[in-house]
């Protein structure tokens, strides 16, 4: 309301101002935010564009921008110089497990933390934000030995078994989540005798949905991300995740680089697929954090 | 009477307590495992390894706080402390300024908004491992499309990750690039300012930098707090950037100017397998991270403003 | 809900399927049949990973008990995480330089015992190419290459500059990579006449220099023959500036492919080994090069035909799960047919000397010259220590701060002595 009648203050200039305004409200902004996002945009579009080049033409003398002739065998030469194929199911592979993991044990602990009052909960959630800060690095090594010492080097359990017993970020987005609903609906339950389990997985688990999206989505991210667990857990290169294959890839062909950007580029496209169609998911991420209480 | 029902009722309400607490560790036993398995146990291992010799082969042998001692005679160490700081204290600041600019941008009422969020989003969700090989060739000196402009306009054109005075400020860019994440914690933050406080300051005539600086600045600046650390903890983890683009020797390319703290770990550890002196490694990098995050915090009690409540 | 729990199950499932699958994967098996299968990690890729492919194939044809599979891996640091995290490969590949740190270290099985029991005569073989693997009495590996360097240079490029013949000595060196190098009127180089940063093994050898000092147990990276070999390729940054030098190498292409700086002339003499002239048949058959031996210090001409000399060669990692199968392939893959086939295969040296007059290496363009610069007494190899690997490490980082400037020749040479003589004295 009281915006209406502030705004509505100049109103009686505005076919005198109309220009303007227009010019400071619509016009400015817009030159503004299509300058900064081709800025942007222009990397990644450099991107597609070099791995579409021939060798001659990447080492052109000045540069081109567009390719005079699309190599799209770029793409076919980069698949199959390396078990690009594997390398994505691996990936997927990991993928699958660790969401699992996570809508296991992400919003069941944020349960415990957000809707049920025990002693516990507080230093919980304490030691859940303390895991935020502590640098991955410090227990990173004697993690390795006790893996090596069970035999799990080279296999995707010392890359999978964590997300079972949760992550920071994914329990706080789950409780920030859970702390939006209202204790009627299981209060109503619990009248009935329903016990806390069954509270949680009939009642509670379903209205989680949007947070377990977004649970999922950054889950994917985040293992399609990773480089480091992969470089220090998986030897053999059967098992090798995608960023562990591009790494090695531009080890041996270090300045094939049609090659090179054809083979980012199929790296970096389902990653991108899987921000358009979750981009509501991220918002709400951003958003979630912004609340923290 | 009224004592024995206040009596009954204080069993019968601790036995619910009770039920409750055995109710909330139920629930949150994957945590409490994986915490006391996966970082309590290896943290305090972690001190332990770092107070001997161990290269995986051999059992480890006690060597008290000779690590420690070699650690700060060692060049390497210094070198990647120094580094490291360059990305700390210079990188995450102009990346939070760059982000808050960025939602500052965002949350124009213009039309369209959405896409642009998604185009400004969008570098962040590019795999590093990709985004420094696409940046390598962004940068190449002969070949790269941005020493081509700077030649174009006759402006000296640095060999970026060929040169240690530029390998840092060229990472600090590829990080820019990547600022959409930020910038969209922030625009949630400003979206959720009241607007009535900005009408108010309008009515008492506070001029547009006062409302920014009053206003949008104090408001913000919870999340600038906490952007700030995790910033400032990220870039004690920079290591995939390092390792790609100083190639696979991981010493940290052109006159180790790449070669971080994690970079650093990384190769006594798994390259060199002095697995205790990394762990000394570690824990002075524990140790620091603490430090950081303690001064910010208290030095923020005088920046920070945490709304009415 | 009964939906719900049935797909929890499923997932469940799924999660153990996928972990028990790898798990059991990963590890060699051996079937019902008595089929034993070795991981074997090899070095080399592209159309030399085929060539060992090719070997592999042909023992598992012969070989009913034991199955072979290759993996080409070039990350050789991979061979030691994998060892230290107890999952190692049967067989692998290395380099004469990293046999004994890794040996000593406890990550390769000693083969004494095998090679005792199955008659193998290390006499056949070349003593300075079994020199690198073996330490204390004990052999870590067997090589089955020899590496030798030369210097080539490309003919057209020194006629051009009015130059004949090869450079003899190392003055003739620094006059010729001047008169090459072509530099344009901003200071940018398009072409170089000799490696900015040249082997520094190989040129310390050609100026008398040694490593290592066995008398003292010393290290010795302050070396007089050293500090010379560094200062060559430091006067090269100096002369055309760290700039310049920087932006010349981010534009070459590849080494030994089509594209390797030497191959298109953008570099007119280069110190390179002996299976460089296959690959120049391979990639550039028209390029009119000449092979001739490293220069030498004109003040002492008895160091003529220096060089550094590397083997490459072959180990059974501590942990492997079937050593005595390993050991079979092993013995099969450097007995002398297959070390000719392969050797001859990638213009590799031998190590056997029984195997250098075979005929199969008549059409190996450069074999005869480096067969013969084989023969000098002035070759030698980097010092077989349990430090080398960190001494090279070092070495490598501290001249690359001399190159830019960074660090004097003595200051940073220095460093390399403090950094590297306390590790010594631990062993």
């Amino acid at each position: 309301m009281e915006t209406k009648i502030l705004s509505s203050k100049p109103i009686h200039s505005r076919t005198k101002r109309s220009f303007s305004f227009r010019l400071r409200k619509q016009i400015i902004p817009h030159v503004v935010l299509i300058l900064l996002g081709l800025v942007f945009l222009f990397p990644f579009i450099w991107l597609i564009l070099t791995s579409l080049k021939s060798e001659t033409e990447i080492f052109a003398m000045p540069p081109t921008i567009f390719p005079s002739h699309p190599q799209w065998k770029n793409y076919v030469d980069a698949l199959t110089s390396m078990p690009f194929l594997l390398y994505i199911k691996n990936t997927l592979v990991l993928v699958a497990i660790n969401i699992i993991g996570q809508l296991f044990s992400a919003p069941l602990i944020a349960y415990s933390i957000a809707k049920i009052n025990w002693k516990g909960r507080n230093i919980v959630f304490a030691l859940v934000i303390a895991t935020i800060i502590l640098p991955p690095q410090v227990t990173m090594i004697p993690v390795y030995i006790i893996f090596s010492q069970l035999g799990w080097v080279n296999t995707y359990l010392p890359l999978t078994i964590g997300s079972f017993l949760g992550t920071a970020f994914n329990i706080f987005l789950c409780r920030q989540f859970l702390l939006g609903i209202p204790n009627e609906y299981s209060d109503a339950a619990r009248v009935d005798g329903a016990g806390e389990f069954r509270i949680y997985w009939n009642i509670m688990y379903p209205l989680l949905k949007p947070a377990l999206a977004t649970v999922s989505i950054f889950t994917f991210e985040a293992v399609w991300h990773d480089f480091l667990s992969p470089l220090i857990y998986l030897n053999d290169q059967s098992l090798w995740t995608i960023s562990l294959g591009l790494q090695g890839f531009l080890s041996q062909h270090d300045t094939q680089w049609e090659l090179l950007m054809a083979a980012a580029t199929m790296f970096t496209i389902p990653s991108v697929l899987v921000f358009f169609f979750g981009q509501k998911y991220f918002l709400q991420a951003g958003t979630s954090l912004t609340q923290f209480k | 009477m009224a004592f024995t029902v206040s009596e009954a009722s204080k069993r019968k309400h601790s036995k619910k307590e009770w039920h409750k607490f055995w109710l909330g560790l139920a629930f949150s036993s994957p945590f409490i495992i994986g915490f006391l398995g996966l970082t309590v146990f290896p943290f305090i291992e972690s001190f332990y390894y770092s107070l001997t010799d161990y290269d995986l082969f051999n059992s480890p042998n006690w060597v008290g706080f000779q690590n420690y001692l070699d650690i700060f005679h060692d060049d390497a160490f210094y070198k990647s402390i120094i580094n490291t700081m360059f990305m700390a204290f210079i990188g995450t600041p102009v990346s939070l300024i760059i982000s808050l600019l960025i939602a500052l941008l965002l949350n124009m009422k213009v039309k369209g908004v959405s896409i642009y969020r998604a185009i400004y989003y969008l570098p962040s969700v590019i795999p590093v491992v990709a985004s420094s090989i696409l940046w390598m060739w962004v940068f190449n000196p002969q070949y790269g499309i941005i020493d081509t402009f700077l030649r174009a306009v006759h402006l000296p054109d640095p060999s970026w990750f060929l040169d240690p005075n530029f390998t840092k400020p060229a990472l600090i860019i590829m990080g820019l690039w990547g600022t959409g994440g930020g910038a969209l914690i922030y625009l949630a933050a400003l979206q959720g300012i009241p607007k009535e406080l900005y009408e108010a300051a309008s009515i008492d005539g506070a001029t547009m930098w006062h409302r920014f600086r009053f206003i949008t600045l104090a408001a913000l600046s919870p999340i600038t707090l906490f952007q700030l650390i995790m910033g400032l903890i990220g870039s004690f983890q920079i290591f995939t950037e390092s390792f790609i683009l100083a190639g696979n020797s991981a010493q940290g390319g052109p006159d180790q100017s790449m070669l971080f703290y994690a970079v650093n770990l990384y190769q006594e550890a798994f390259v060199n397998l002095h697995m205790g002196y990394a762990s000394a490694l570690a824990w002075i990098l524990f140790v620091i991270v603490m430090l950081i995050t303690l001064i910010i915090f208290k030095t923020s009690l005088r920046w920070v403003y945490y709304g009415g409540e | 809900m009964k939906r719900k729990s049935i797909l929890v199950l499923v997932s469940i499932l799924l999660i153990l399927t996928v972990i028990t699958g790898c798990s059991s994967n990963s590890s060699g098996e051996s079937n019902d049949k008595g089929v034993v299968t070795l991981n074997f990690w090899y070095g080399w890729a592209g159309s030399e990973g085929e060539l060992m492919e090719d070997l592999i194939s042909e023992f598992n044809k012969t070989h009913d008990k034991i199955k072979v599979k290759g993996l080409s891996e070039s990350d050789y640091q991979k061979q030691l995480t994998a060892i230290s995290g107890g999952n190692p490969p049967d067989i692998a590949s290395q380099f004469g330089d990293a046999v004994v740190p890794w040996g000593v270290k406890g990550a390769m099985t000693p083969l004494d015992d095998y090679i005792k029991k199955d008659n193998v005569d290390l006499d056949d073989f070349i003593p300075g190419a079994l020199e690198q693997t073996q330490y204390e009495g004990k052999t870590y590996a067997i090589p089955i290459a020899m590496h030798i360097p030369m210097l080539l240079y490309n003919k057209d490029l020194l006629k051009k500059a009015d130059l004949n013949g090869p450079p003899q000595t190392i003055s003739d060196l620094k006059e010729y990579a001047d008169k090459l190098t072509v530099v344009d009127k901003s200071g940018r180089i398009e072409r170089l006449g000799f490696q900015a940063t040249p082997s520094v093994y190989s040129m310390a050898f050609a100026f008398g220099g040694q490593f290592w000092d066995p008398d003292t147990k010393e290290v010795t990276p302050d070396n007089e023959g050293v500090k010379e070999a560094v200062k060559l390729g430091a006067d090269t940054w100096k002369k055309y500036g760290e700039k310049n030098i920087n932006r010349f190498q981010s534009g070459l292409g590849k080494s030994f492919t089509a594209q390797d700086p030497f191959f298109v002339g953008k570099l007119a003499m280069a110190i390179e080994d002996e299976y460089v002239p296959t690959f120049i048949k391979k990639y550039a058959p028209k390029l009119n090069y000449g092979i001739a031996p490293i220069p030498y210090d004109e003040n002492k001409p008895d160091l003529k035909n220096p060089g550094d000399v590397r083997t490459s060669v072959f180990y059974i990692p501590k942990g492997a799960s079937h050593p005595d199968q390993a050991w079979t392939f092993l013995n099969w893959l450097v007995s002398k047919d297959q070390m000719v086939k392969f050797t001859a295969g990638l213009g590799n040296l031998p190590t056997r000397k029984s195997a250098l007059s075979d005929s199969a290496y008549d059409n190996i363009p450069g074999f005869k010259e480096y067969l013969e610069y084989s023969k000098s007494e002035n070759l030698h190899s980097f010092p077989a220590l349990p430090i080398s690997s960190e001494y090279t490490t070092e070495l490598t980082k501290e001249i690359d701060a001399i190159d830019r400037g960074k660090l004097t020749i003595d200051a940073g040479l220095k460093k390399v002595k403090e950094e590297i003589q306390p590790l010594v004295k631990d062993k």
